[in-house]
C-alpha cells in the first residue's frame, strides 16, 4: 500500500528518529578471544576459538586493542568516558548466538552523552549521542530450502554500539549523520565502516508527532545501505501519518525493510518485547580507564573530520559542503592540509575546484594518488601564473599521474606553455578572421545576440585550434572582440 | 606390607613410589580394583581404566624426569564438572551424556603437570546444583560409611561422588568444587577433609560453570596435609581467567601447624545446640592449647540463604541458557528451533530446571531491582560485615552441617528445605572467604560430622595453620567408620 502524501496533511507532522548503530572495530582479533577477526569471503567456521562457539567452561579474555579503539571513538564523538565501566549478559536464544547470551555493556557503558557536528546544505546540525558501548557480534545464519547452517567466523568480533538521542528530524539528517560517522571512524582508524560488508549497520527507531499527539515508536531493521535507510524512513513516515490521520494507532513493533519494494513489513516471528534478563558478567572484572589512558590514546582534535571542517570554514572560508567532499577522502584531505597555506587567497577557490574536480576524480577511479603535494603545488603555480590554461592543467595532471613526471617536465615535453604574448595572440586572431570570411560576414549581418554569440564562439574555437589550445583564452577573447568591433566599425562607415 | 596400599595417605604413597618401594602400576591397579569392589556406591560416572594405565606407563617411561613431582603417579579422582580432554565429561547430566571435550581444564592440566593420574570422573548433583548427589542423571551416590540398604545415606552434595571416592579408598584425593558448600558438606558427611580456597585463587577455565561469581574449584583428601599437596599444584597464574587474583599463592605444604595465640571467632547460639557439641569440644581443646576464643556476631543466616539462592539461580539460568538442543543436542526433535529447544530442555534435571526458573524470575525486568539487585546489595553488606569480623579474629570456627548425613530416600516436602542444609556453609561463599571442613567426630548413629574453619579472603595460610594443628591435637580415624559391605 502506498500513501498519497499530497492528500495527507504532512505539514504539521514532525518526525522523530533515533539510531542504534553497530560499528565493527577493525581490531586484528576478536573482543574476547584471540581468533582472527575475519569473516568475509573465507571458509566458514575457520576463524574461531572455543570462546566463539560457546564451549563449556571457557572464559572471556578482553582484547585491549578493542578497548583502545572504543575509547578513541568515544572521545572523537565527544562522549564522557565512564572510567569504571562493566560488562553484562543480554540473554536471548538464537542458533547464531553461541552461549544464547551476548556479552555487552548495559548498565555502565564506556561512554555517555556526546555529540557530533554534521552539515546539510552548508547548515550545521549537531547530533547528540546518548551512549556508546562494547559488545560482541553474533555468528551468521545461512538458510537453504532443506536446512540451516551457522557460521561462527563473525561470532565474537568487537562491536561498538552507538545510540543517538531520538532527535533526528528527517531522512537527510540521518544520512548526513551516518556519512559523518563513517568518515570519522575511518579518519581515526577504529573501523573501516563499510556498510556493504556489514561493518557499519544501523537500526532506525521512528515515530511521528503533531502538537501533543505522539505516535508509537517503530523499529526498522535490515537496512543495508544509506539509500535503504532514506527510503525506509520516508515510507514509514508516510505510513505513520496516514494511520494517525485516520484516528488509528500505530502499532509499536519491529519491521523489516524490503529493498526491492522500498516498503517495510511486519516481522512474522515473535521476537518483539523479549525480556533480556540483563545480568552482570561474572567472568570479567570492572573495566578501569584512567585519565592517563585517555591522554595517551586520544586522537588529536585536529584530526577529527568535524573539527577539520569547522577549521577550514573559519580559516580558509571553505563552504562545509565542499570541505566535506575533500575531508571524506583521506588523500585529498591530507593534500589540502599540506598545500593550502601555499595557495594565495584569490586562487583558493580555483584550487578547491581543481582538487574536487580533477584530483578526486582520479582517486575515485584509480583508488590511489601517485602525485605528491609538492608536485601538485608546482602544477598549480604554473596554472595560477597563467603559464598554462586550466584545460592544459587538467591534461598535465593526467600525464603526471600516468608517467610520474613533474609538471614542468610534462609541460616542456608537450610544448604546452600558454601563449600570453599579445602580439602572437593578435596574429592568431588576424589569421582566423582572414580564413573565415563567411563567419565574419554572418557576424556583421547578424540580427540576434544569440547568433552573434554562437559565431564568436566558433571563431574562438578556430583561434584555439590554430594555436593547438595554447593561446591564453582571455587574451584571445579580448583581441577577437576588439578585432570584430574594428571590422564592424569599418563595415558601417565603409 | 601389612597395610593395604589403598589405605596409605597421598603423601605416603607418593613417597613410596618415588623411592621405588612400590610400583605405580600396582598402586593404580589396587585403586581400580577398589573402584570395582565399591561400584554399588555409584561414586564414579566414568572410570578411566585405559587412560590411567596409559598415563602411568607414560610417566614411568620418563621416570627420571617425573619422579620428583609432588603427585607422581598418584591416582586422583576428578568431579565430572571439569572438562578433561578426550575423557567424557557429563556434569552428571543427560544433556552431556556423550560429551567428550577437546580441551583440558586448567585445574586438571595443573595436577597432571605434577604427575597426577586421573583415575575417573566422579558423580555429583547435575551441574553442581544440589546438596545430596540425588539429583544426578546417573543415579544417586551412596555414602560409603553407611549400608547399601534402605538406610543408605547421602554422601552430601554436590561433590558427593568425589567425597565417596576418597572415603572409600579408591583414590588418594579428589578435585571437587564449592559454590554454596558443595565441597565442605560432603566432606563432613563422609568423614574426610574438604578445602575451598578463596574465589579468584584457582582458575575456573574449563570448569563447567554453575554460578560463576560463587564457583570455586576445591579439593578433598583424607588429611589436611594431603589436601595441601594437591592444592599447591592447582593454584597459579592463568591468563585465560580474568577473575584470577594476581597475588602469589602461598605454598600450603610448607605451612606449620599453629594454635597458640590464635584468635578464633565462634558463634554462640550455634554452639549451644546439642548436635554441635563436637565443635564445642574441639574449641575447648584448642583453648587449652592456647587459642583465644572470641564470640562473634554473623549476619542472619536465613537472609544469607535467600541471597545465595537468588544470586546463584540467576547465574545458573544464564550459564544454562546455551543448552538448547541444537549445540549439545539430545536427539529431541521439533519443527522450529523453539520447539527443539523446549523438548531438549525437558531432559534437564528437575532441580536444575527449578533453579533456572527461579533465575529467570529474579532477573526479569519486572523483578530485577526488587530481587536480584537487592540480593547483590545484601551480598556486599555481608562481605563488609565479615571483613570487619576478621579485623579482630584470625579465623572463624563453626560446624559444617546442622546434622549427620540424611537418608537417600528422605523426602523433602519442599525443595527449600534442602536449601536450608546450606545454612552453615553459605556465608563463606557469599563473602569470598576460603574454608575448610575437617572431620571432628561421630554422631550417635556412628556417622561422621565435621567442623569448618573460615579465614579472611586470600588468607588460606591462617586457615591451614589451624587445620593442621587440629589434625595433630584431635586426630580423626576414618577407618573405624567404614561400614559398607558388598
Amino acid at each position: 500500500m502506498t500513501y498519497n502524501t499530497d492528500q495527507l496533511q504532512t505539514n504539521n507532522w514532525k518526525l522523530k528518529v533515533g539510531l542504534e548503530v553497530h560499528v565493527q572495530l577493525n581490531c586484528k582479533t576478536k573482543l574476547f578471544s584471540s581468533a582472527p577477526a575475519i569473516f568475509d569471503n573465507v571458509k566458514p567456521n575457520h576463524y574461531i576459538q572455543l570462546m566463539d562457539i560457546g564451549a563449556l567452561g571457557i572464559m572471556p579474555q578482553l582484547n585491549s586493542a578493542a578497548v583502545i579503539k572504543a575509547l578513541q571513538t568515544c572521545l572523537a564523538l565527544n562522549l564522557k568516558i565512564n572510567q569504571s565501566s562493566s560488562f553484562d549478559r543480554k540473554h536471548y536464544r538464537y542458533p547464531d548466538s553461541p552461549c544464547n547470551y551476548q556479552i555487552t555493556q548495559h548498565f555502565m557503558p564506556i561512554g555517555v552523552d556526546g555529540y557530533i557536528h554534521t552539515w546539510i546544505n552548508n547548515i550545521k546540525n549537531t547530533v547528540r549521542i546518548q551512549r556508546a558501548h562494547l559488545e560482541c557480534d553474533a555468528g551468521k545464519s545461512i538458510h537453504t530450502k532443506s536446512y540451516s547452517q551457522i557460521d561462527y567466523n563473525r561470532s565474537g568480533i568487537a562491536l561498538l554500539e552507538i545510540v543517538t538521542y531520538p532527535e533526528l528530524s528527517s531522512a537527510d539528517e540521518v544520512v548526513a549523520f551516518l556519512k559523518t560517522l563513517r568518515t570519522t571512524l575511518k579518519a581515526i582508524n577504529t573501523s573501516d565502516a563499510n556498510m556493504e560488508l556489514g561493518q557499519l549497520r544501523a537500526d532506525v527507531n521512528i515515530s511521528v508527532y503533531k502538537d501533543t499527539l505522539q505516535g508509537a515508536r517503530v523499529e526498522i531493521k535490515n537496512l543495508n545501505s544509506l539509500n535503504s535507510i532514506k527510503k525506509a524512513i520516508e515510507y514509514e513516515k508516510d505510513r505513520h501519518i496516514a494511520i494517525l490521520e485516520q484516528q488509528n494507532t500505530v502499532l509499536s513493533e519491529t519491521r523489516l525493510f524490503n529493498v526491492s519494494t522500498n516498503r517495510t513489513s511486519s516481522m512474522r516471528s515473535k521476537e518483539t518485547a523479549a525480556d533480556y534478563c540483563y545480568m552482570p558478567e561474572p567472568d570479567l572484572p570492572t573495566l578501569n580507564i584512567t585519565a592517563k589512558n585517555i591522554e595517551e590514546y586520544k586522537i588529536p582534535s585536529n584530526q577529527i573530520p568535524s573539527n577539520i571542517c569547522e577549521y577550514w570554514q573559519k580559516q580558509y572560508g571553505i563552504e562545509p559542503n565542499e570541505a566535506w567532499i575533500m575531508i571524506e577522502v583521506p588523500e585529498v584531505r591530507q593534500l589540502f592540509i599540506d598545500t593550502i597555506d601555499q595557495i594565495s587567497l584569490e586562487n583558493r577557490s580555483a584550487y578547491v575546484n581543481f582538487l574536487i574536480g580533477e584530483v578526486l576524480a582520479y582517486i575515485n577511479t584509480h583508488s590511489c594518488l601517485p602525485v605528491r603535494s609538492a608536485s601538485l603545488l608546482e602544477l598549480m603555480n604554473c596554472l595560477f601564473s597563467q603559464q598554462i590554461s586550466l584545460r592544459q592543467a587538467k591534461e598535465v595532471f593526467s600525464a603526471m599521474c600516468a608517467s610520474g613526471q613533474s609538471a614542468k617536465e610534462v609541460i616542456k615535453e608537450k610544448g604546452m606553455l600558454q601563449i600570453n604574448n599579445p602580439e602572437t595572440v593578435k596574429t592568431i586572431v588576424d589569421e582566423v578572421v582572414i580564413t573565415c570570411p563567411d563567419e565574419v560576414k554572418a557576424y556583421l549581418n547578424a540580427q540576434s545576440d544569440a547568433l552573434r554569440k554562437n559565431l564568436v564562439r566558433f571563431l574562438m574555437g578556430q583561434c584555439m585550434k590554430i594555436s593547438s589550445g595554447q593561446a591564453n583564452p582571455k587574451l584571445v577573447s579580448q583581441y577577437l572582440s576588439l578585432k570584430l568591433k574594428q571590422i564592424s566599425d569599418e563595415h558601417k562607415s565603409g | 606390607m601389612t597395610k593395604k596400599i589403598t589405605r596409605f595417605s597421598l603423601q605416603e604413597i607418593v613417597s613410596l613410589m618415588q623411592k621405588g618401594e612400590v610400583s605405580p602400576l600396582t598402586v593404580l591397579n589396587e585403586c581400580l580394583n577398589e573402584i570395582y569392589n565399591t561400584k554399588l556406591l555409584n561414586a564414579y560416572i566414568t572410570v578411566c581404566e585405559k587412560e590411567s594405565m596409559q598415563e602411568a606407563e607414560k610417566q614411568l617411561q620418563e621416570i627420571g624426569k617425573n619422579r620428583h613431582l609432588s603427585l607422581f603417579c598418584a591416582p586422583i579422582a576428578v568431579k565430572d564438572l571439569f572438562c578433561t580432554k578426550d575423557i567424557r565429561t557429563t556434569a552428571a547430566s543427560n544433556i552431556l551424556r556423550n560429551f567428550y571435550p577437546s580441551y583440558e581444564s586448567t585445574v586438571t592440566q595443573n595436577i597432571k603437570n605434577h604427575g597426577a593420574i586421573i583415575i575417573g570422573k566422579t558423580n555429583m548433583d547435575a551441574f553442581g546444583m544440589g546438596g545430596s548427589n540425588t539429583h544426578s542423571d546417573f543415579g544417586a551416590c551412596i555414602n560409603p560409611l553407611t549400608g547399601l540398604d534402605k538406610q543408605a545415606k547421602v554422601p552430601g552434595g554436590s561433590s558427593g561422588g568425589s567425597a565417596a571416592a576418597v572415603a572409600s579408598y579408591t583414590a588418594y584425593g579428589a578435585i571437587s568444587s564449592d559454590t554454596g558448600g558443595s565441597t565442605r558438606m560432603p566432606a563432613a558427611f563422609c568423614g574426610i577433609v574438604g578445602v575451598m580456597p578463596s574465589w579468584g585463587r584457582i582458575s575456573r577455565w574449563g570448569m563447567i560453570p554453575y554460578a560463576s561469581s560463587l564457583d570455586r574449584p576445591g579439593v578433598m583428601a583424607r588429611s589436611v596435609t594431603d589436601s595441601c599437596i594437591i592444592l599447591d599444584t592447582m593454584m597459579g597464574q592463568d591468563y585465560c581467567d580474568m577473575t584470577l587474583s594476581s597475588l602469589t599463592p602461598p605454598k600450603l605444604s610448607d605451612i606449620k601447624p599453629a594454635i597458640k595465640g590464635k584468635r578464633i571467632g565462634f558463634i554462640e547460639h550455634i554452639l549451644l545446640e546439642e548436635e554441635n557439641k563436637h565443635t564445642k569440644h574441639l574449641l575447648l581443646k584448642l583453648q587449652k592449647e592456647g587459642a583465644i576464643l572470641c564470640p562473634i556476631q554473623v549476619p542472619d543466616l536465613d537472609t544469607a540463604i535467600a541471597t545465595y539462592y537468588t544470586i546463584s539461580s540467576a547465574e545458573a539460568f544464564s550459564n544454562m541458557n546455551r543448552y538448547d538442543g541444537i549445540r549439545y543436542h539430545t536427539n529431541r526433535k521439533g519443527h522450529t528451533t523453539d520447539e527443539i529447544c523446549y523438548n531438549a530442555r525437558n531432559d534437564i534435571n528437575i532441580e536444575v530446571r527449578r533453579r533456572i526458573a527461579i533465575g529467570a524470575y529474579v532477573l526479569s525486568s519486572k523483578n530485577h531491582d526488587d530481587l536480584y539487585l537487592k540480593a547483590r546489595k545484601i551480598r556486599n553488606e555481608i562481605t563488609s560485615k565479615l571483613d570487619a569480623i576478621f579485623q579482630s579474629v584470625d579465623v572463624v570456627i563453626l560446624p559444617t552441617t546442622r546434622r549427620e548425613a540424611f537418608n537417600i530416600s528422605h523426602n523433602f516436602c519442599n525443595p527449600v528445605e534442602l536449601y536450608a542444609e546450606d545454612k552453615l556453609t553459605i556465608l563463606a561463599n557469599l563473602a569470598n572467604l576460603p574454608g575448610i571442613s575437617i572431620p571432628t567426630g561421630y554422631t550417635d548413629n556412628k556417622l561422621p560430622i565435621g567442623t569448618q574453619i573460615w579465614s579472611k579472603t586470600f588468607d588460606e595460610v591462617s586457615m591451614i595453620e589451624i587445620a593442621k594443628a587440629i589434625e595433630l591435637i584431635c586426630p580423626f580415624s576414618l577407618n573405624s567408620g567404614l561400614r559398607y559391605d558388598i
